[in-house]
């Protein structure tokens, strides 16, 4: 593989590496060609990083009347009970 | 706003019979989303109930992480299942519905952040939600001190993801969290594949640069 660093593709490589997005050709293709390359092994361990920061971010969980309150809008007839 | 504004000719799902079928609960396992939106379009109203209760927490998580206030997301989130609700008479499954959804969502969020709303309104990590939860509890497995760096951890997420241009923030957000492929976010968006490219690739690079001695 040439360095996706310098074809272009280095977000693009990087990002979809680390979001498991990539086919497991180019998967495994990236992986060989960071076993020699510091400049990518470096970008896709600062991908990842910043990707397991925005896992340990947690969302609060629905307030528990939200149904009611939107029901009660007036714009929604009727309750409705999922 | 009305469907046919967002609405895009991407993903169509053709168009099935319609009616009422008593076993929504089959209906919903069965058939996707566009399905059950065709079925609130005919009078089925326990459809929209089933799509409320699927959708509802992914969009207000997305608003959420977007404007970084619990009631004001939950605010926004009933506008866009309002929105829904009022355009399903015009409703044409030219779009995935979540592309849809989204879209409506990222509109809102978008204007509430432009219209500078968000100043001074962002939640605390500890604060309470309306409907009485609490979120971001402590946990008690940690000790004070990793309590303290968790929660200050937290805060540089958060801040770092504040510092983003509102459409660059957008666009992680449903990357990251909802897993849309780089077209549906464009189609959310409302631009192409490659501007959605360019505007992930840059927050990234952003993020890395900002959290950088977090790693």
């Amino acid at each position: 593989m040439e360095c996706p660093l310098n074809s272009g593709l280095g977000d693009e490589i990087t990002v979809g590496y680390v979001a498991r997005t990539l086919d497991a050709q180019t998967c495994a293709a990236f992986e060989r060609h960071m076993s020699t390359c510091a400049r990518c092994s470096d970008l896709s361990a600062a991908q990842q990083s910043v990707w397991e920061l925005l896992d340990a971010w947690p969302a609060p969980p629905v307030s528990s009347n939200f149904d009611e309150k939107l029901y009660r809008s007036g714009a929604i007839h009727a309750r409705i009970t999922a | 706003m009305v469907m046919t504004e967002l609405q895009i000719d991407v993903e169509s799902q053709p168009s099935r019979p319609r009616g009422v079928n008593n076993d929504v609960g089959a209906v919903a396992a069965l058939e996707g989303d566009a399905e059950l939106m065709l079925r609130v379009r005919a009078g089925d109203q326990r459809c929209f109930g089933l799509l409320l209760e699927k959708h509802r927490a992914p969009v207000i998580h997305f608003l959420w992480r977007m404007v970084q206030n619990q009631a004001v997301a939950e605010e926004l989130t009933q506008e866009v299942f309002l929105r829904v609700y009022r355009s399903r008479s015009n409703y044409e499954p030219t779009a995935k519905f979540t592309t849809w959804l989204f879209r409506i969502a990222t509109h809102l969020g978008l204007n509430w952040i432009r219209d500078g709303r968000n100043e001074k309104l962002h939640d605390r990590l500890d604060q309470q939600t309306s409907g009485g939860a609490t979120r971001q509890l402590p946990d008690h497995a940690r000790t004070m001190e990793q309590e303290l760096l968790y929660q200050a951890r937290l805060r540089e997420v958060r801040q770092a993801i504040e510092g983003l241009p509102s459409k660059q923030r957008a666009a992680v957000m449903m990357h990251k969290y909802e897993e849309m492929e780089y077209v549906q976010i464009a189609n959310v968006l409302g631009c192409s594949e490659s501007a959605v490219k360019s505007l992930l690739f840059r927050a990234y690079e952003s993020l890395r640069a900002r959290l950088a001695h977090m790693a």
